[in-house]
């Protein structure tokens, strides 16, 4: 049976028959109908089933309970267990029968489109294509097919995705149905199998096309390098003869065929560099991925897609690069960048629609609805993401990244039971990749179960201890502190800095400072920090967004205030601002209301009432940063001044615009000096298990006080046993603490008071 | 290999035959059409009788005019224009009106003489359970069409972009297909 004349209208036969085709769409789909006998056809055996889906009123209740039942929220515990189950026996399902529903085993015409599957060149030469020149081949080959709108080739992400499902499923790639597999899965037509069979003189490669609709050879070539042994132009003249074995119309033939080397690179060095990148960015091995780009980059300083995935991991001014060299990239990759690009810029509108172009063309596309859903959970849409993302598995349900984003995209709103069902199933599916545990860490870790999020980061730090450039054991050493196991956050603080990098190094040492700290140890704290500032300067670590110079210059600053020396905390908080802005230069300056807020503290209303004159007036010039900055100020000036109430007005409005760390804590002192208990509690209850930020601990001398704020709000509420416990927990912490930090005497009055009064 | 353009259907051969040749292909060609024609009319019109009517009716002024046309787009086109003239024309009558708008084709419906099949009825939705616990998209597309939602609501609601979700709609359609297929296979 022939296939359908134009698939593109031949999509929408069920939209046709569910009656959602209107006007011209619906004419031009019934023209198809009296066109196409393959469509005609599949309508008439499948008129009574559409007949009944679409007017049988009996299908509706049992319908809309399917498509609620994945609905509901916030399932029970009880619930979740058994959607648990349910998921890993999906997840079974998928991984024994990936294809079951999609294939009709006697009916190719159904199954099979016309699509091109390239599998991997088998190098003959060397078994274990040690040279990785197989896997190069079959990437080069599928990039320049793709390039002609001709031909429908299956892209390698797919080509990866399926490969992977097939081997889970227990097929080798040896078993000589593994090709036939392929292509079904893929729904392809015909399949490319190639071998490398010569490597020198020159490489020489054998191909075979063969239609899987009937199980013949169209074709089989043997081509040779040339005498430079150019694997480019070989690739290029493998395109050219893998095309006129296709048998394509005409217009194929006059089609530009930019040659392969002039949408990916020249160089083969940096090629197989990018390859282990995208490996390795699968595997979420960011920093192992950036050093391949890097590498690719330094064999090819204008390979575009390198470019890219520099500027959307690590260094968005790579942005420009990859811009720049936009035509080094094939037509859909200048997409992915344009959309970088437009993200980068602030300007979603733009980069969506250059996604949705994408989309267009390869619906299957799994970077753009990636990308889509990414998008969508920055600007806080957190269902829409968890959309894109179930997308993304629908195409390629082993995709690691999409069940990463899509736990994220529940937990950011606020179902983590859910979010624990994705991340668990990852897990399930990738035991022993660090990444998946790490996400667990971080969704039970902002739901406050610290001892899971420990052990789930433990669990990191012993698949791979460097894991996303120490990130990992930097939050386990913040947890190990806030559980009260000092000497274990030290260890894990230590192996970062005898392994990090120079920026790791530096962040390391300011962990170094910031443990005492948190104890209230704090001339200890500030002498590790003094120390840290002048490694810092000795080796130039100022770069780094967080735990630079700048940070330890802020925490100094903290520092001195507790210690009651002003003067030397405003000098400490400008060098701050100074050292900030000396990184970020071309930002505005951070830390200016924390400034206004020292001076403040030491009584320095004028110079206070400066800063926040300045920042009002970025702010009424709709400078976005400075509306926080300014009624975090406000708010911090109104406190110690003694209008509580004012301050905790001026502090809600601060965090409504953004609800960083210090506001909240603010607002809470606020809250409870203003004797609004009720907010005071709930305030500070919902900061007590707020582990993630890592403010909590930049902030540690405030964060250590929490309980003791807390303590007195429960006080006032009359809650004399909750406050008992914690005013307990805030004098433990600072068992030790300088004499100084005269909250701990006034901790030990209220304790007494409570414990004693009958 | 075709990118799934229409390269030539066999349609536009019949006729260029048809037109250039005798009889055995003007009949050859006007058999083809009776198939989709007699499912369309079918859609529109419910009754089999009057579709039947409708069909032969519109496959007349076709044998009788496609030679000397000139197609604006293609043969094809022309004669579903021919068909869906004649179920209008029909249904006006059938239900004493007045000739029915052409944005009105659209929107009428069959008379309810169709009886749903309980069994068919049970099939489906136990195809639908099963591909449901692999892909709720599916049931929550349904869902919405039937709580009346249209295409361009739909894809709103979903984030997804017309072409997208016509592909998956598509690829929802063969599962459900194969696994009532399956079913009678047993």
């Amino acid at each position: 049976m022939a296939g359908c004349t134009n698939k593109r209208i031949g999509d929408r036969l069920y939209a046709y028959e569910l009656d959602l085709l209107k006007g011209p769409e619906r004419e031009e789909f019934e023209i198809h109908l009296v066109e196409c006998r393959f469509c005609l056809d599949r309508a008439r055996r499948f008129q009574d089933a559409a007949r009944t889906i679409r007017h049988d009123q009996q299908m509706r209740a049992p319908m809309e309970r399917l498509a609620r039942h994945d609905e509901a929220p916030g399932p029970s515990r009880s619930r979740i267990t058994i959607t648990a189950l349910a998921i890993a026996a999906v997840l079974t399902l998928l991984i024994l029968q990936p294809w079951q529903i999609e294939f009709r085993p006697t009916q190719e015409a159904l199954a099979l489109e016309d699509r091109l599957l390239v599998t991997t060149f088998d190098n003959q030469v060397d078994q274990h294509d040690s040279t990785g020149l197989g896997e190069l081949l079959t990437n080069l080959l599928i990039t320049d097919l793709s390039e002609s709108r001709y031909v429908r080739v299956v892209s390698t992400q797919r080509l990866n995705d399926v490969s992977g499902l097939l081997v889970r499923q227990g097929t080798s790639a040896q078993d000589p149905g593994f090709v036939r597999q392929l292509a079904e899965a893929t729904r392809s037509r015909w399949a490319l199998t190639g071998s490398v069979v010569q490597v020198a003189p020159v490489i020489a490669l054998t191909t075979q096309i063969v239609d899987l609709s009937s199980g013949e050879a169209v074709a089989s070539q043997r081509i040779t390098a040339g005498p430079d042994n150019d694997v480019f132009a070989l690739v290029d003249s493998l395109t050219v003869r893998v095309k006129q074995d296709l048998r394509l119309p005409d217009d194929a033939s006059r089609e530009v065929d930019p040659p392969v080397g002039s949408v990916t690179t020249y160089s083969i060095d940096a090629y197989h560099y990018y390859i282990d990148g995208l490996r390795f960015l699968q595997q979420a091995y960011f920093d192992d991925a950036v050093r391949c780009f890097e590498r690719a980059l330094e064999f090819d300083s204008t390979m575009a897609m390198s470019y890219y995935y520099l500027a959307k991991m690590q260094n968005r001014d790579a942005i420009d690069k990859a811009v720049e060299y936009g035509n080094r990239a094939s037509r859909k990759e200048q997409l992915y960048i344009l959309s970088l690009q437009a993200t980068l810029s602030g300007d979603a509108s733009a980069a969506r629609g250059y996604l949705e172009q994408i989309l267009e063309q390869y619906p299957d596309d799994k970077i753009a609805l990636f990308d889509l859903g990414s998008m969508a959970s920055r600007s806080g849409r957190h269902a829409e993401a968890a959309a894109y993302f179930e997308q993304v598995l629908d195409i390629a349900p082993l995709n690691r990244s999409a069940y990463n984003a899509l736990a994220y995209a529940c937990a950011n709103g606020g179902d983590v039971d859910q979010a624990l069902v994705w991340i668990d199933s990852c897990i399930a599916l990738f035991p022993d990749e660090p990444n998946p545990h790490d996400t667990r860490g971080d969704i039970v870790s902002a739901s406050g179960q610290l001892d899971s999020a420990i052990a789930s980061y433990e669990r990191v730090y012993r698949l791979k201890p460097d894991f996303a450039n120490y990130a990992t054991l930097f939050k386990l050493s913040r947890l190990y502190i806030y559980r009260g196991d000092y000497s274990k956050a030290q260890d894990c603080v230590q192996e970062a800095a005898v392994g990090g990098e120079r920026i790791i190094r530096s962040v390391a040492r300011t962990y170094m400072g910031l443990i005492p700290m948190y104890q209230g140890k704090l001339a200890e704290a500030e002498s590790i920090l003094s120390d840290g500032i002048a490694a810092d300067r000795l080796e130039q670590a100022t770069t780094g967004r967080y735990g630079d110079r700048s940070m330890k210059h802020f925490i100094r600053s903290r520092i001195f205030v507790e210690q009651g020396r002003f003067k030397e905390a405003a000098a400490e908080m400008r060098l701050a601002i100074e050292v900030h802005h000396l990184v970020y230069s071309s930002r505005q300056p951070m830390y200016r209301c924390s400034l206004a807020q020292v001076l403040a503290e030491g009584g320095d209303f004028e110079g206070a009432a400066e800063i926040i004159d300045i920042l009002r007036e970025e702010y009424l010039n709709n400078f976005e940063p400075a509306q926080f900055a300014y009624w975090y100020a406000s708010g911090c000036v109104e406190l110690e001044q003694g209008q509580p109430t004012q301050a905790a007005a001026s502090l809600e409005k601060a965090i409504e615009a953004l609800p960083d760390y210090d506001g909240q804590y603010m607002l809470g002192r606020a809250y409870v000096e203003a004797g609004l208990t009720e907010h005071a509690i709930a305030n500070l209850e919902a900061m007590m298990s707020n582990y993630p930020d890592r403010w909590r601990l930049i902030l540690g001398l405030w964060t250590a006080r929490l309980p003791f704020y807390l303590g007195l709000a429960y006080e006032q509420a009359g809650q004399t046993d909750r406050a008992v416990v914690q005013l307990e927990t805030f004098l433990n912490t600072w068992r030790n603490a300088d004499s100084c930090l005269t909250d701990v005497t006034v901790a030990r009055d209220h304790l007494a008071r409570l414990t004693t009064t009958p | 290999m075709a990118t799934g353009e229409d390269t030539g259907s066999s349609i536009n051969i019949l006729y260029t035959a048809a037109r250039d040749g005798g009889a055995a292909e003007e009949r050859r060609l006007l058999e083809f059409l009776t198939v989709s024609f007699r499912h369309l009319a079918q859609l529109k019109m419910g009754n089999a009788g009057d579709a039947e009517e409708v069909v032969q009716d519109a496959l007349i002024t076709i044998a009788a005019r496609y030679r000397d046309m000139e197609f604006e787009v293609s043969f094809a086109a022309w004669a579903y224009k021919v068909l869906r003239h004649k179920i209008m024309d029909c249904v006006t009558k059938a239900r004493n009106r007045k000739r029915l708008m052409e944005q009105e084709y659209d929107r009428f419906e069959p008379e309810p003489t169709w009886q749903p099949d309980p069994q068919l009825r049970e099939k489906i939705l136990d195809c639908f359970r099963s591909i449901s616990s692999r892909n709720r998209r599916h049931a929550r597309i349904l869902n919405l069409v039937y709580q009346g939602y249209t295409t361009a609501e739909i894809c709103d609601r979903l984030h997804l972009s017309t072409g997208n979700f016509y592909v998956l709609l598509s690829r929802s359609r063969t599962a459900l297909e194969y696994c009532l297929e399956k079913d009678k296979k047993k």
